[in-house]
């Protein structure tokens, strides 16, 4: 049994050993490892220290965000407007939103592998949802980094509460651009190279598993070109009485699905530090969906059986982090030697930290182990028993007759000292300046924007997923006939995991924008929180029974100006929850996504996904973004604001760089008449203004094929903005409506105190007319721009 | 030894998507082929492997086969071969399948399968062929590549 020299050693002893295994602890935490030992006056074994830096790992603790920081915030000429401490950033901000809402239809929030919220008012079911990012592990290996955050992200839909049944995946990715020529550093992969594996990992996965792919975003920035960001989610449905899980001493440690080897050793740890040009092969996990899968039938049968009442997955940190959260208030005893292994050369404390995949620990009473092992068997799933439940507060581990770990719980989990992070958040200057944009320059910039990466056709991603595997997909990532148009939101529909005789189901939408985070972090938040929420309005889901996760990605916060951002939008993310009054159920955080390549440090901006979700009423009645009927009048709902900040026209062309703030309480209340009018049937399709502007969100409604005509003059008469702002501008929030003619009146009437203004209408033929006081400005086949804008990504 | 599958011409698609990738890389042209190799580690006569090549590994209506053993690798009309294979330690996933395969169908099990892609390349620039494969087909933090010239 090895044992590391703790006691007595100097503060540089402990940090040059820290750097040579890879720790990633700081010095404050190092000392307060060293004075544990030393009251137990002895030295630790290498698999306790190993066990203590995965349990206090930044992805298993989440210390930055959890902990105490000092908030300056500056205005434009330096001038301090605020300063604040808080001592847990996280639980006074997002959870503070949360428990302000006190939404009753919230069934779990952040205490379990992922949220749970209401199907519907007394339903016996709950929605749970959860999203993860995989960011590190995807740069150095984009197909295995993939492939595991998927099966990791739906592991934690099994382990949430007794398990729950997976039916939707997400996928949304950051990358560099994989057509431009960079001068990358030795040792990273291009951003193709990471492109094509992170996708084909996402799809090897999540098609084996049988789980549809069918919501998403893809964004495209020079920041991210060694620091991708890959973020996967999965939604489950779980039976409400299923929801709560007790760990009762006495019970076996049970492990089913992979076996455990050398693969992703140190991964939790890994994230707590930045990408270095030198990383080992041993950080590196692959993925096999084939065993998830039997884990998954497994792990439902046994559910419902009642064979186990606790479950957790074993993904970051492995038997240690599973195992010790699990153990945390009770205690365990493992042996190591029983567990199922890969490759019999691995040293103990490998088999207690390593990260390979599939596996997932179960609490199970010894009289249920029988009939455990028959349900294992059936499905040809290995299992073992590796330990037993205690009542003791320690964790202890065996390795044959070694003791290899002697842990207090107490110490493990609630000895991680607190550090304050500085924080200074500077606020951008920006200019503001009315654009214009001549009328014969405008079909030239337009089919520009629309083969702009950030705007075109994702098919080339989209198409190898399989969105409907198992007959739930009510909306797809493409409808109309021919699914030639991008939807807002994907609609699933329950009834096939429920049984219940009805068409409940759910909605499930994302929003994210790096573009606005690199001018104002703060703004960022309040626009991605609404634009998840109005894809969520613009399928007819339920928001009034709504929740959100939070997934921040942030460069190394040990940088004040990047923890200042951090924080910056950490606090607006608080506040447009409460303003749209969309409680966060789960979430996550990524740090250290920054990367110094010949002297040069790449950091990514404060990049924050939000995923929403939400109940739908009747699957039926959802409302798909592709243009139904000759005749029918546009709409648009929601203001058009001044300023190309954050534009897609504004990174191609030129403009000024104001970002408009927007007030989510107002479009709260449109959004309500929005979801209220669909339900009285008045509106046919309804698509979101996001990147490009409103004239890429008209086309892409007709991009089935049917004619529009468009027009702009009343548009920069209503609200006072340039052509430019009007036509690809994307400050404010709006929502284009296709509304049937038929009750036009009875539509106008009842959003009257909404800001609302017709815009056009549906044509014969298909072509794409836009026309300003009466003069066409632009004429153009619907088909022939659907050629430009469905261009091959990879 | 060696089964390696090759797709009939007429149906493979992907080698060709491989060419325009190299063209729009390298600026040069290549005829280039890909193969999928199955390294199974057994002490067993030719006929072994061939059962297992035919009724695990190929498709016959799209695909043809060839075994590997010690001699010198030969593709008529190719004059670079790489192959990309994982490094030792790192999981071959479709490698353990193959194995538990092998025995289910009732054969005696093999000590070992590994995967790897071969790439045949009719343009004889080691130097560019190593670069494009590099970036575009391989990661050196879990691939192991060699060159042969044929």
């Amino acid at each position: 049994m090895r044992e590391i020299k703790f006691i007595g050693s100097n503060e540089k002893t402990l940090v040059s050993m820290n750097k040579e295994y890879g720790w990633s602890l700081n010095l404050k935490e190092l000392l307060m490892v060293k004075d544990y030992f030393e009251k137990l006056k002895r030295e630790p074994t290498r698999a306790e220290i190993e066990t203590i830096a995965q349990t206090w790992s930044e992805h298993c603790k989440h210390k930055t965000f959890s902990g105490p920081v000092e908030f300056i915030w500056k205005d434009r000429s330096g001038k301090i407007k605020m300063k604040k401490k808080f001592d847990n950033l996280f639980k006074e901000t997002i959870v503070y939103a949360t428990k302000k809402l006190n939404k009753k239809y919230c069934l779990s929030v952040f205490k379990d592998n992922a949220g749970i919220i209401e199907l519907y008012p007394g339903s016996k079911w709950g929605i749970c949802f959860k999203a993860e990012t995989h960011n590190h592990p995807c740069a150095i290996e984009p197909y295995g980094g993939a492939e595991t955050g998927v099966g990791g992200v739906i592991r934690d839909i099994l382990g949430v509460g007794m398990g729950a049944k997976p039916v939707i995946d997400t996928d949304i990715f950051c990358f560099a651009y994989p057509d431009k020529k960079y001068d990358i550093g030795k040792g990273f992969l291009t951003p193709h190279n990471i492109i094509s594996g992170v996708v084909s990992g996402v799809r090897d996965y999540g098609n084996k598993m049988g789980i549809p792919t069918a919501n998403g975003a893809v964004v495209f920035d020079d920041s991210y070109i060694y620091n991708p960001l890959v973020y996967v989610g999965s939604a489950g449905l779980i039976p409400r009485d299923k929801i709560n899980k007790k760990v009762v001493p006495q019970s076996l440690i049970v492990v089913i699905g992979g076996r455990t080897g050398r693969d992703g050793i140190g991964g939790a740890t890994f994230s707590s530090a930045d990408i270095e040009e030198e990383t080992s092969s041993s950080h590196v996990q692959i993925g096999n969906a084939i065993n998830e899968k039997k884990v998954l039938d497994v792990l439902l049968k046994a559910r419902d059986k009642g064979l186990y009442t606790a479950v957790t997955d074993c993904g970051a940190g492995g038997f240690s982090s599973a195992i010790g959260e699990l153990a945390s208030d009770c205690g365990a005893e493992v042996w190591l030697d029983k567990a199922l292994l890969k490759d019999e050369n691995i040293e103990p404390w490998e088999i207690w930290v390593s990260e390979s995949q599939e596996r997932m620990v179960l609490c199970v009473p010894e009289k249920n182990l029988n009939k455990l092992k028959e349900i294992c068997e059936m499905e040809e799933c290995e299992f073992c028993v590796v330990g037993r439940f205690t009542d003791t507060k320690k964790l202890e581990v065996y390795h044959k007759k070694d003791k290899i770990i002697d842990l207090d719980m107490k110490f493990l989990h609630a000895g991680l000292p607190q550090i304050a992070k500085k924080a200074v958040y500077k606020e951008r200057k920006t200019n503001y300046n009315s654009i214009s944009i001549k009328n014969s320059e405008i079909p030239e910039r337009f089919k520009k924007i629309i083969s702009d990466l950030n705007v075109c056709s994702k098919r080339s991603i989209v198409e190898q997923y399989d969105h409907e595997v198992i007959g739930q997909t009510v909306i797809k990532p493409f409808c109309s006939m021919e699914q030639r148009v991008p939807s807002d939101s994907a609609v699933i529909w329950a009834g096939n995991v429920t049984g219940e005789n009805n068409h409940r189901g759910f909605a499930v939408s994302c929003g994210i924008n790096s573009r606005i985070s690199k001018i104002s972090p703060y703004l960022m938040s309040y626009y991605v929180v609404d634009e998840a929420v109005r894809n969520l309005v613009c399928v007819g889901a339920d928001i009034t029974r709504g929740a959100i996760l939070d997934n921040f990605c942030s460069a190394n916060p040990n940088y004040e100006d990047v923890m200042g951002d951090f924080t910056a939008s950490a606090i607006s993310a608080s506040k447009a929850a409460l303003d749209i009054s969309m409680p966060y159920i789960s979430g996550k955080d990524s740090f250290y996504n920054q990367t110094a390549v010949k002297n040069r440090v790449y950091k990514i901006p404060t990049t924050l996904l939000i995923s929403a979700i939400a109940p739908v009423e009747d699957v039926r009645n959802a409302v798909s973004s592709d243009i139904k009927s000759e005749g029918n009048p546009i709409y648009v709902i929601g203001e058009f604001k001044k300023g190309m900040g954050a534009s897609v026209y504004r990174e191609l062309f030129k403009g000024d760089d104001f970002v408009s703030s927007i007030d989510l309480k107002k479009n709260r209340k449109y959004y309500l008449k929005i979801m209220e009018s669909m339900r009285k049937k008045h509106i046919l399709s309804a698509h979101d203004v996001s990147d490009g502007g409103f004239l890429t969100a008209v086309l892409e409604m007709a991009l089935c094929g049917r004619g529009v005509e468009i027009n702009i003059g009343g548009i920069k008469d209503k609200y006072k903005v340039s052509d430019a702002e009007a036509l690809f501008g994307e400050c404010g929030s709006k929502i284009i409506l296709e509304v049937d003619m038929r009750k036009e009146k009875e539509f106008i009437n009842f959003m009257r105190e909404a800001p609302m203004l017709k815009v056009g209408k549906v044509v014969q033929g298909s072509s794409f007319i836009l026309t300003d006081k009466g003069n066409i400005v632009f004429k153009e086949d619907v088909l022939k721009l659907r050629e430009i804008w469905e261009r091959k990504i990879i | 030894m060696e089964i390696e599958i090759i797709t009939l011409e007429r149906f493979d698609v992907e080698s060709k998507n491989i060419e325009k990738v190299f063209s729009d890389f390298s600026g040069l042209n290549s005829k280039i082929k890909l193969s999928r190799i199955y390294e199974i580690s057994k002490d067993a006569n030719k006929d072994y492997f061939k059962k297992i090549a035919e009724e695990v590994l190929y498709d016959p209506v799209v695909e043809n086969f060839k075994l590997i053993g010690s001699d010198k690798r030969v593709f008529p009309g190719y004059k670079i071969f790489v192959k990309v294979s994982f490094k030792k330690g790192v999981t071959d996933v479709v490698g353990e399948s193959v194995k538990k395969i092998i025995s289910e169908m009732g054969y005696e099990s093999p000590k070992e399968v590994k995967t790897s892609k071969g790439f045949y390349f009719s343009l004889n620039d080691k130097t560019e062929i190593i670069n494009f494969i590099k970036e575009n087909y391989a990661n050196e933090l879990i691939h192991n590549i060699i060159v042969e010239e044929i």
